[in-house]
């Protein structure tokens, strides 16, 4: 089916590139039947890749080892189920993944297009052809998939250990879609400015696509963190590590997009911000894809040594240049139709945030850049790590947690009501008494201190809303307060669904400080028998147990675990090594509550002794407990809501 | 969602808001909170650096383990790297802060010997002082210019700009029949007005 | 028998593509006016009522709040106005 396969992808690149072209003729012309002609081409491309895409797991499935790909990815004991992560395991193949989701996507944001939006249409869809057909140029030319060896081994290597993780299931497919899912909103702002008269027609379309792909970014990049502290085995979950920085960037400027937009729809504001917004966002996304293949600086993620990351880095410039171009060209359109009354209004704050999210990008992005800079400049070559990052970034996440408390808060236009300044109250008292509590508790450094009290306050901020609202409603409605709770969260969808949101970040805020700052580690060498004591912990070192399977060998110990005098529970922690790669896997043994989590680590197994490592980690447990409520706020934000009416109304005025 | 762009063109209501004295008041302690918490920003900042000062010993020497990165391993600190090398330089640690070296002084060791790659972030001298000023710079014209935007915008007054949508029926006796019928179906939404006057 | 599979493809794909140059679907336009308007009345009385709900909870002034209902009732007029023309 290789064949088969690399046809097929022929196919969707002609198709792509006809519907690039027609899709402008089309619109130049003012020919509906071109225009149909360009959408039914590209709407062909999602079925035909998912073809392309099907002959791949095809081969993987029948041991095709003729083709590069499966041999380099795959054995004849590969567990099938894992032939999903082989489809995404190597270069070749996670492009023609993303290739096939982006077309996927984008055969939906065409065909869902709202009306607003359509009149951009057909430029939408030749910027989203032109996206596709790069990814499916360059597998043609130089990442084929389907490329065969003269020679077919018996039995393919196998897949890269570190892959076989739960984690890996998920983790790649929805960071690759988050990714190249910021191309669907980037290419309506493209429609936009090309098409657009008063800078809001894109406004349906951008909020929803922003929320979606933003919730599959964050879930992609909260799956890689818990994916690094179960099985990297060094008891983080972030390490500012040059890839996962390449995912945070586009996250920055996307997460404050899609906050932005609410000021363009209420108040008919900060079009050029929006626009600007998500031309960051693409850019970084990009950028990304460049660091995965071939970027000059070497992690633990990247796809082997490459010599493609040139081709995304021209890709990338391209695409902002021309984005600069039009939005040059077309920025008289995005005038704001209104203007910031006050300080203390929430345009203000949303200001404020954009600016926030901006600066963050740009200190990751200056940390990532620096190396370079350095060694062009110095010829020094410097590390640029965590202690950089946690310095510089810390406290501008602090200020973004304060926002989050301090916006929602405040009105419309301008704060001159004493009114509205009456909401302010409970949430400041709340959390002053947070903050004594946090002094009377013994904590003494000045970050987690203002970052529980902070949190507090963003709390009693989202529950005071929701209480007051449930009981009015409860007492206008005559409904009992959980039903009046439901009713009101449906009332609002957009709003309630961003609380929701907002209270996840108050969890995975309170998860990060309580792991950064109260962590405790320590390193123990212990024989056969012997105990270690570390907090409340015991642990006890009972036995080693040695597992040889088929492909690998698990050397583990056998460790009784003991809090506050009484058993715990038994840990199995260790590695396991794959002789034909040459790797060994950490495997930690992790025991998780609520309150911490106790993390331990074994190796250097001798005769009778083993070097051990202790993490005792406060508060991770919630941190996974934030990623579906993020979830959950989006489905909520993005659930049909009331009928839209408005485009009647004004054509009832023009009677 | 309402759209409050418009209410500056409707010129039916005599102003309920609270009166100037009143807002200029609120705005004044408002804005003085605010400056008081800009002006603690550079204090958070230099506190959460600080913050990280260790208590113990041990952990004074896990946080310099994590400042250090393994010369033979991509991207791996001391602290997480498992290779003997690692461990000899940890095992260094440990007696430079026995022998009361400050950490500065540490991390100089290891620069001098391994070169400045080994370190986990740019040191704060010379040439890159720039890595680390840059951004903090940044941080502060993004932060200056923003102030200027909004203030600019709001020392102007906004422009009165004539109504778009055309009210041409407003004076038409149908539609003030009309308005009265809905405004008396519609009454309920007039009770519960607080008062505001000061 | 791949390329079977591609030719029919390519087929398909070159009808599909092409029909739309020859074959121009009648916009049917089948929206009814009145269930138009019953919509925009129903979805305004919605607005009001968390207008409402905003103002109590305190997110808004008097001032707004009122300009705002009067907004919403020009509306509601402008539709009664309609549907006695339709």
């Amino acid at each position: 089916m290789g064949n088969l396969g690399f046809m097929t992808l022929m196919l969707a690149g002609v198709l792509a590139f006809y519907g690039m072209i027609t899709s402008v003729i089309g619109a130049k012309i003012n020919s509906e039947g071109l225009t149909r002609s360009a959408t039914n081409a590209s709407y062909l491309t999602s079925f035909i890749l998912s073809i392309s895409t099907l002959c791949l797991i095809y081969a993987f499935t029948t041991h095709d080892f003729s083709l590069n790909y499966v041999a380099s990815h795959s054995s004849l004991n590969l567990d099938p189920k894992l032939t999903w992560v082989a489809l995404y395991a190597g270069n070749e193949g996670s492009l023609l993944f993303i290739a096939w989701i982006f077309s996927v996507l984008a055969t939906i944001a065409i065909w869902k297009c709202p009306i607003l939006a359509k009149p951009g249409l057909p430029y939408t869809t030749a910027t989203l052809m032109f996206i596709l057909l790069f990814y499916i140029v360059v597998m043609s030319t130089m990442a084929n998939p389907f490329e065969k060896l003269d020679i077919p081994p018996i039995d393919g290597r196998g897949m890269n250990p570190l892959l076989t993780h739960p984690g890996m299931f998920l983790h790649p497919p929805m960071l690759m879609t988050g990714l190249i899912g910021v191309g669907i909103p980037f290419s309506f702002g493209i429609g936009q400015l090309i098409s657009g008269e008063q800078g809001n027609e894109w406004l349906i379309a951008a909020r929803y696509w922003g929320l979606i792909i933003w919730c599959i970014l964050t879930i992609g990049l909260m799956l890689g963190s818990w994916w690094a502290y179960t099985i990297l085995g060094w008891g983080g979950y972030w390490g500012w590590d040059p890839v996962e920085n390449a995912g945070l960037l586009p996250w920055l400027p996307l997460t404050a997009f899609v906050h932005s937009i609410i000021v363009q729809q209420r108040r008919n504001m900060f079009k050029s911000w929006n626009i600007a917004l998500i031309i960051f966002a693409w850019g970084f996304a990009m950028y990304g894809m460049f660091m995965n293949r071939g970027g000059p600086v070497p992690s633990v993620h990247s796809f082997g040594q490459s010599t493609m990351g040139w081709i995304f880095l021209l890709f990338l410039g391209f695409n902002l240049i021309v984005a600069l171009i039009l939005f040059y060209i077309n920025h008289k359109k995005l005038k704001d139709n209104s203007q910031i009354d006050s300080f203390l209004s929430r345009e203000a704050s949303f200001l404020v945030n954009n600016l926030l999210f901006l600066l963050i990008a740009f200190v990751t992005l200056w940390g990532v850049l620096y190396p370079l800079i350095s060694d062009i400049f110095k010829g020094v070559v410097v590390t640029v790590g965590q202690p950089y990052y946690n310095t510089l970034t810390g406290p501008i996440f602090l200020c973004l947690v304060v926002l989050m408390g301090i916006g929602p808060l405040m009105p419309w236009r301008s704060l001159n009501n004493k009114r509205i300044m009456k909401r302010f109250i409970t949430p400041i008292i709340i959390s002053t008494v947070t903050l004594i509590i946090c002094i009377i508790l013994g904590i003494n450094k000045i970050a987690p201190l203002i970052s529980f009290s902070t949190c507090t306050f963003v709390l009693t901020g989202i529950l005071r809303e929701w209480i007051t609202g449930t009981r009015l409603r409860s007492k206008r409605n005559n409904e009992i307060l959980p039903i009046a709770f439901i009713k009101l969260l449906l009332s609002n969808k957009p709003r309630y669904g961003g609380y929701i949101a907002h209270f996840g970040v108050v969890i995975l805020a309170f998860s990060v400080t309580g792991s950064s700052f109260f962590s405790l580690q320590q390193d123990f060498s212990l024989s056969l028998g012997q105990e270690a004591e570390l907090g409340n912990y015991k642990i006890q070192y009972i036995a080693i147990e040695n597992i040889t399977n088929a492909d690998n060998v698990e050397t583990k110990a056998i460790v009784n675990l003991y809090k506050n005098g009484s058993f715990l529970g038994i840990l199995k922690p260790g590695y396991v090594f794959y002789p034909s790669f040459n790797m060994a896997s950490v495997r930690a043994g992790i025991i998780s509550s609520p309150v911490e989590d106790f993390y331990l680590i074994a190796s250097e197994f001798r005769e009778n002794q083993a070097m051990f490592r202790i993490h005792i980690n406060p508060l991770v447990f919630w941190m996974w407990i934030s990623g579906p409520i993020f979830i959950l706020g989006t489905v909520l934000a993005l659930l049909p809501g009331k009928p839209k009416y408005s485009i009647e109304i004004e054509q009832l005025e023009k009677r | 969602m309402y759209d409050l762009c418009k209410e500056d063109n409707l010129q039916l209501f005599t102003s309920l808001d609270s009166n100037k004295d009143l807002q200029l008041l609120s705005e004044f302690w408002l804005k003085k909170t605010l400056f008081i918490f800009v002006c603690l920003m550079p204090v958070i900042y230099l506190a959460c650096s600080a913050s990280s000062i260790p208590e113990t010993s041990e952990q004074r020497a896990q946080s310099l383990d994590k400042s250090i990165i393994c010369p033979i391993c991509p991207g791996e600190t001391i602290d997480q790297s498992q290779v003997e090398l690692a461990k000899q330089m940890k095992n260094s640690v440990r007696d430079m802060i026995e022998k009361g070296k400050s950490d500065e002084e540490i991390l100089n060791y290891f620069s001098d010997r391994y070169g400045l790659g080994v370190l986990a972030a740019p040191p704060k001298k010379g040439f890159h002082l720039f890595a680390w000023w840059t951004p903090i710079a940044i941080i502060a014209i993004g932060i200056t210019l923003t102030i200027i935007a909004i203030r600019s915008k709001i020392v102007q007054p906004p422009k009165i700009k004539k109504i778009e949508t055309s009210y041409d029926f407003i004076s038409s006796l149908e539609f003030q029949q009309s308005l009265q019928s809905i405004e008396k179906d519609t009454q309920e939404f007039d009770n519960g007005i607080e008062e505001e006057k000061e | 028998m791949e390329y079977l599979i591609i030719g029919m493809l390519s087929i398909l794909s070159l009808l599909i593509t092409i029909r739309p140059l020859t074959h121009l679907p009648k916009e049917l336009d089948r929206t009814d006016p009145n269930k138009n308007l019953f919509n925009a009345r129903s979805a305004i009385y919605q607005e009001m009522e968390l207008l409402r709900l905003d103002y109590e909870l305190g997110l808004l002034e008097t001032g707004q709040y009122q300009k705002q209902i009067h907004q919403y009732r020009i509306q509601l007029a402008s539709i009664l106005i309609a549907e006695g023309n339709t």
